[in-house]
């Protein structure tokens, strides 16, 4: 791929705190986790797998080899794997970016991994919020809508339509397959349960992620 | 149509329309010709999303687009304009109809993308009135972050465009000026009164022979 030509996929390199330096994360041109040195992705839209989702899908404290998007690559022979999990994303952010790219490309297959309900996208500052944690230099007064009751329930359901939307743009448009970490999500998409952790005890660890993987690839090779 | 496999079609607003001496609701809570129910399939339907201005509350059925519409093409056209209605209610709509059915043309008359919904309450906010009765919190948000919502409004449209153009034959237009750079707008020719300014007659028909030559492209 020309890294001239996306442009528009663009985003600030992801923030690596502390810890995560131990794992020699490596993020490309574009600013999104990839193979260690690879600058950008080599392969064209047609063999591409895009993976979107957080920390999870980023691999926030694991090295490479133990991400899924490298298992997902080493399953699924002659497709690359694009990374775009951001840590930190919401659904209404990846709802965004699967728009972005569906008006400009067609990916051999997308992979969403939804993150937890309790997160949203400042659509005015281009920034991810989380109701659990209030972020510095982010929108207090949204923050606290959203800690409301009403505020809630109002997140709740425009997720609930942003996610129902996203299948309905992509599911006759391309190989598709849909997965999630959070329990909040459960009764809504193929869950995964979390059966080790990564160093901060938090993300999943590398079993976690061959069995995501997995779950991906048997998915995926049906439309190989 | 069978009322009973439409149910998911069901006004449930809890401000439901109500027929008075210009308008007909029908049994599913929606504006329609007179009949109490919509008598073809859906499937075979031209469906109408929009604000008032779709719905058009103060103007006799016979001086709408929706009728114009089905009287030049021969097809039953099923109004879903709710007055107020803004970009993430017919969004909202355009997800529960393609979870649905497929109908032979949708048409998205886009209002203000100053407008918004709350999704919690199934209620409309616009930011250039207050709005009492409606989440005070959420409006002096959107009304302090006017760029969030259009930009989210953006979103939507695209969103929605997405989900249809390559599903059935989707027209799009809008009255507000707002949105003229996104879509095709239509000019106001006329407005039913002084007293209400929504489109008047000739604005209607403007509206409706630009959906039939739209249409006539995408047969």
């Amino acid at each position: 791929m020309d890294a001239k030509k996306l442009d528009w996929l663009k985003i600030n390199s992801t923030k690596v705190r502390g810890a995560e330096l131990d794992t020699a994360i490596y993020v490309n041109k574009l600013g999104y986790r990839a193979k260690p040195n690879q600058t950008v992705w080599p392969m064209e839209w047609h063999n591409t797998i895009v993976l979107l989702g957080c920390s999870q899908t980023f691999g926030s404290y694991l090295p490479w080899e133990h991400t899924m998007a490298h298992m997902i690559e080493q399953g699924i022979p002659g497709k690359q794997v694009m990374n775009l999990g951001i840590p930190g994303n919401s659904v209404d952010r990846i709802w965004k970016m699967l728009i972005d790219i569906r008006k400009r490309v067609k990916p051999w297959a997308i992979v969403v991994n939804w993150p937890d309900i309790n997160r949203y996208y400042e659509f005015h500052t281009g920034k991810n919020g989380m109701l659990s944690y209030q972020f510095d230099g982010r929108d207090q007064e949204l923050h606290h809508y959203f800690l409301t009751d009403k505020g809630l329930d109002y997140h709740i359901q425009l997720a609930d339509n942003m996610i129902e939307s996203a299948r309905q743009m992509w599911v006759t448009h391309t190989n598709w397959v849909e997965l999630t970490w959070a329990l909040t999500m459960k009764d809504n998409v193929y869950y995964v349960k979390t059966r080790d952790r990564a160093s901060d005890d938090k993300h999943w660890g590398p079993g976690t992620n061959k069995d995501a993987a997995q779950y991906v690839i048997d998915q995926l090779t049906d439309f190989l | 149509m069978d009322i009973e496999k439409h149910e998911w079609l069901r006004n449930r607003s809890r401000h439901a329309l109500r027929s008075n001496e210009f308008v007909f609701i029908n049994q599913l809570g929606w504006r329609s010709n007179g009949e109490p129910m919509w008598t073809k399939p859906i499937e075979e339907s031209i469906v109408l999303v929009g604000c008032s201005q779709t719905y058009a509350g103060t103007l006799p059925y016979k001086d709408t687009f929706a009728y114009h519409l089905e009287q030049s093409l021969d097809r039953q056209v099923i109004n879903l304009g709710r007055p107020m209605g803004s970009p993430e209610w017919i969004w909202k709509m355009l997800v529960d109809i393609k979870q649905n059915a497929k109908p032979w043309a949708i048409v998205i008359n886009w209002p203000s993308p100053f407008r918004y919904y709350e999704w919690h309450t199934d209620r409309f906010g616009v930011l250039t009135f207050d709005v009492l009765q409606r989440d005070q919190a959420l409006y002096q948000f959107y009304l302090e972050h006017p760029e969030f919502l259009q930009k989210y409004n953006d979103y939507i449209i695209k969103s929605s465009r997405l989900m249809w153009q390559e599903h059935t034959r989707l027209v799009e237009m809008t009255w507000s000026i707002d949105l003229s750079d996104q879509t095709h707008m239509i000019h106001q020719a006329d407005s039913v009164s002084t007293q209400d300014k929504h489109w008047g007659v000739k604005t209607n028909k403007l509206a409706a022979s630009y959906i039939i030559d739209q249409l006539s492209r995408k047969v």
